[in-house]
């Protein structure tokens, strides 16, 4: 038996997260910036193979630690890798794990919020207390402790981060629907006979998907920002593949011989795609808050 | 709330007036299902509201519905207008799926939302807050529901459009013969709508009757002190008021006795020990005073 | 008006008030009508996204207009002084009762003593029936009346010569209004106050104002004495709006409906505003925007049925 609501669902959800991207006003100009800048760089990532000028795991490509030159523009590393090539090829890894990640806290960290927050009571307070809990851990700290344990991998990356992040969508929807839940709407919904399940899908979750996506935002800036960070104490994946955050490890050790430009772009690439998110995040929230008068 | 007892006839319009801290809107939600009481009943038709298991309970939703205060956080921000009022269709009647869009049109002509097909597909914060109410109406009376309860209605609609939503009611109550149940603080809107006026204090009942005595002859201090403050928009009319002291106290901590009598102008000994009953004085006029009790 | 992205509001249009010393002018509006940006402006409170763009505002025979920002903040609170809506939030809920004065007092006179001030505190509680021995108290402590009585004293403390306020009662019951309009007329005669009264409420201002102004979609319909305005009303939309309104004095009253709704800031009708809710309206009304004419001693409105009369009388 088909509802025969299920057709204006996806409308109106879409409708939802897309409308702040119309019309004039405050955020605009942001969003449009992080959108250009997420774009850019996701569009390198994909085309890597096709627009890098040289093979990035080649050791002993050219002469190591050469500065930039016409034949290397972004000079190149320790092995004689090509870093030009590396900075395009970078992001591959680190965005596969910040897409995974955050699709993943999305999947769990939704569900759980709104269903727990919904029926309230001990369950909830439960519930809350161990989010909480994983939230009170320091990220990093306990990326690297899943890390070590489950070894190095793509998934386990993700869910890592995954797992960090949890408590923090959950928080965020656990709020909102407390407070929706409160609403006259929700109230009517019930008068007129709407149940559980249909009020959180037709009242409740509407209301709270565009604070999700300002969530989802800062957590994509920052699953990057993790991931950097795990490669740099040396938990990312194998040291031949092109990652930022590798890069970023062996720039460090090279700095006190004067070779910037390894730390240099994979730094710059890194702060780039945190600050396209992070722009993409702002706008959005700024647009989606209920504007002046 | 204590010891809250009153009868709805019906094809009434009964009004619920008192300030805030009355009780009133708690009653009204009790009395529609939303809230269970600790003890007491609600007897709908002589059937126990709260002794109903939920398919019941169900059946009864659809005789009765709500119109809430404010029209804006009324209606689900993401929903649009046809949408919203298919909703009690969809789960408390019997209208096809296929039949519910004409079925919201039709209603939304009745509420005077011409033209039915352009509000159709219009979100709430399009609307203005007369017409939002009016969609808020729609979807009350969309399943024929033999009981309304107002709470607020003209609250929070812009003083000129209030008339258009007070008329609107009380036509559909003609129309569908309903009983409506109308909490307000209020009095000039009660007075036109209600034929029946309980009036709250602290979650008791001071005062209640049938509207024209009430007005024309206020029995409790607590009534002819609000009769007196109502601000009437006659300049001529200016004149002393005897205006009580101090301001309604919290329900956490209610006065003993009556609760209306640390600022009653009458009051008397046996007030501040003996808690007044709701007695009746003339026909159908029930006052819970000391005044007139024991006489 | 108020600008955001590309969007206008034009909140107050074309008005010309003046309020003399001494009396109570009732400004009567919807949500809308502009009535609260105009108290706003008087005030000199007027912030982006709201712009004034044009105008003069007078006070004892200086533009307000011109003044720079130091002394604006001068005048507000010694000479002109507002209360407002909610006394829920407009106290800081962390500092006491008396400590408001205080910081209030001083802002305006860094001479005055820790004394001096709270001698003007304790006496303004006084003058509002609030026992001296509460001015250590907490905003949380004191009830929604109390609270709006002590944002009337606050007002009152510098010894401004006008006060406005805006919707005073509009948050509270009942009877603590009636406490409250009572409160305000009281010191009104004390002070020899002037007071510009904002509300949506025809009551009130039957109540307490001398003369009364109706603004409709952020223009002045109609401006008259009290007793003229209820009594004899000229402007469609003040009549319609009499009519409307319940009256708990009158038996059997029909109400009469308006239909429609207030319009639009940002996208008003052309015209005269009410146009389209006008039980009168004509071509003209549909193009042409009324200029207010005079109707009688202390009274204008803005109507194009006006018009005819006036030139009647005045041909005579």
């Amino acid at each position: 038996m088909k509802r025969n609501n299920s057709r204006q669902q996806p409308v109106s959800l879409m409708g939802t997260l897309l409308s702040p991207l119309v019309g004039k006003g405050h955020g605009r100009p942001l969003m449009l910036v992080g959108i250009g800048i997420t774009l850019f760089i996701t569009l390198m990532s994909i085309t890597a193979p096709f627009i890098s000028p040289h093979d990035p795991t080649l050791i002993g490509f050219g002469p190591p630690d050469s500065p930039p030159t016409a034949q290397y523009p972004f000079g190149t590393d320790q092995y004689g890798r090509d870093l030009l090539s590396r900075t395009i090829w970078g992001g591959r890894f680190i965005l596969l794990v910040a897409v995974t990640a955050v699709l993943i806290c999305m999947a769990v960290g939704l569900p759980i919020g709104l269903v727990s927050a919904y029926n309230g009571g001990n369950l909830d307070r439960t519930v809350a207390l161990v989010m909480d809990s994983i939230y009170a851990f320091p990220s990093l700290v306990l990326a690297i402790m899943i890390i070590s344990v489950f070894g190095v991998s793509i998934i386990n990356e993700s869910l890592a981060i995954a797992v960090i992040y949890i408590p923090t969508y959950f928080r965020v929807v656990r709020s909102q629907v407390l407070a929706i839940k409160e609403m006259p709407y929700v109230d009517a919904a019930k008068s007129v006979g709407a149940s559980g399940p249909a009020i959180l899908l037709k009242y409740i979750l509407p209301n709270v998907i565009s604070s999700i996506v300002v969530i989802a935002t800062v957590n994509f800036a920052d699953s990057i920002l993790t991931t950097a960070g795990l490669d740099f104490v040396g938990l990312g994946l194998s040291v031949t593949l092109p990652d930022w955050g590798i890069d970023l490890t062996y720039g460090r050790q090279l700095l006190p011989t004067g070779a910037w430009w390894t730390i240099f772009f994979s730094g710059l690439m890194i702060l780039l795609a945190a600050l396209g998110f992070s722009l993409i995040s702002e706008g959005y929230a700024e647009r989606t808050n209920p504007k002046l008068r | 709330m204590d010891n809250v007892t009153f009868n709805v006839e019906k094809g009434d319009v009964f009004g619920l007036v008192g300030e805030s801290g009355s009780g009133k809107t708690t009653t009204g939600k009790i009395t529609a299902g939303l809230l269970r009481p600790t003890s007491g009943q609600v007897l709908i038709d002589g059937v126990d509201l709260y002794g109903l298991e939920r398919k019941k309970l169900r059946a009864f939703r659809r005789k009765m519905q709500l119109v809430f205060q404010d029209p804006l956080s009324s209606l689900n921000p993401k929903m649009t207008v046809g949408n919203t009022i298919s909703e009690p269709l969809r789960y408390l009647s019997d209208v096809p799926a296929s039949k519910r869009r004409d079925k919201v049109l039709e209603l939304l002509e009745r509420v005077g939302l011409s033209p039915a097909d352009s509000f159709y597909s219009r979100y709430p914060h399009h609307l203005s807050g007369g017409q939002r109410q009016r969609v808020v109406i729609a979807r009350a009376i969309s399943i024929d529901p033999e009981y309304l309860i107002a709470d607020e209605p003209v609250a929070m609609v812009d003083v000129s459009v209030r008339a258009q939503i007070i008329e609107l009611l009380l036509k559909m109550q003609r129309e569908l013969n309903l009983t409506i149940l109308l909490i307000t603080h209020d009095l000039a809107v009660a007075k036109y709508m209600c034929n029946k006026i309980s009036v709250m204090y602290l979650g008791k009942i001071m005062e209640a009757g049938p509207t024209k005595d009430i007005f024309a002859n206020p029995l409790h201090p607590y009534t002819q002190a609000l009769l007196q403050a109502v601000p009437i928009p006659n300049p001529r009319q200016r004149s002393e008021k005897k205006i009580p002291v101090g301001e309604i106290p919290s329900a956490l901590n209610p006065p003993t006795g009556c609760v209306f009598h640390p600022r009653c102008p009458f009051v008397f000994d046996r007030c501040s020990s003996e808690i007044p009953e709701l007695l009746q004085r003339d026909t159908g006029h029930y006052v819970a005073c000391h005044l007139y009790t024991g006489k | 008006m108020y600008r955001t992205g590309d969007v206008t509001a034009k909140a107050v249009q074309d008005v010309t008030l003046d309020l003399r010393k001494g009396e109570t002018l009732g400004l009567v509006g919807e949500s809308g009508s502009g009535k609260s940006t105009l108290g706003l402006a008087l005030m000199g409170l007027i912030q982006p996204p709201g712009y004034i763009t044009s105008g003069e505002i007078t006070f004892d025979g200086v533009d307000l207009r011109n003044m720079g920002r130091d002394d604006l903040r001068r005048l507000r609170g010694s000479k002109i002084a507002m209360i407002f809506q909610d006394p829920m939030t407009s106290l800081n809920p962390v500092k006491k009762i008396g400590d408001h004065f205080i910081e209030y007092i001083r802002a305006h006179d860094a001479d005055a003593s820790e004394q001096k001030a709270r001698s003007i505190a304790e006496k303004a509680l006084a003058d509002l029936g609030i026992p001296a021995s509460r001015v250590d108290d907490y905003p949380h402590q004191f009830s929604g009346g109390m609270r709006q009585r002590v944002m009337v004293g606050l007002a009152l403390a510098l010894g401004p010569s006008l006060i406005i306020a805006d919707e005073p009662t509009t948050a509270l019951d009942v009877i603590v209004e009636a406490q409250i309009l009572k409160l305000l007329r009281d010191l009104k005669a004390k002070y020899s106050l002037s007071l510009l009264l904002i509300t949506h409420n025809m009551g009130i201002v039957a109540e307490m104002a001398d003369r009364v102004a109706v603004m409709y979609a952020g223009k002045i319909a109609e401006v008259a004495p009290t007793t003229k305005i209820f009594e004899d009303p000229k402007h469609p939309y003040t009549k319609a709006l009499l009519d409307s309104i319940p009256n708990i004095q009158v038996e059997d009253k029909v109400l009469n409906t308006i239909p429609g709704s207030p319009p639009s800031l940002t996208d008003p009708p052309p015209g005269c505003p009410f146009h389209p809710r006008c039980p009168y309206a004509f071509e003209r009304c549909r193009a042409e925007v009324p200029e207010s004419v005079v109707t009688g001693t202390d009274s204008e409105a803005a109507c194009f049925l006006l018009e005819g009369v006036v030139a009647r009388h005045s041909s005579k």
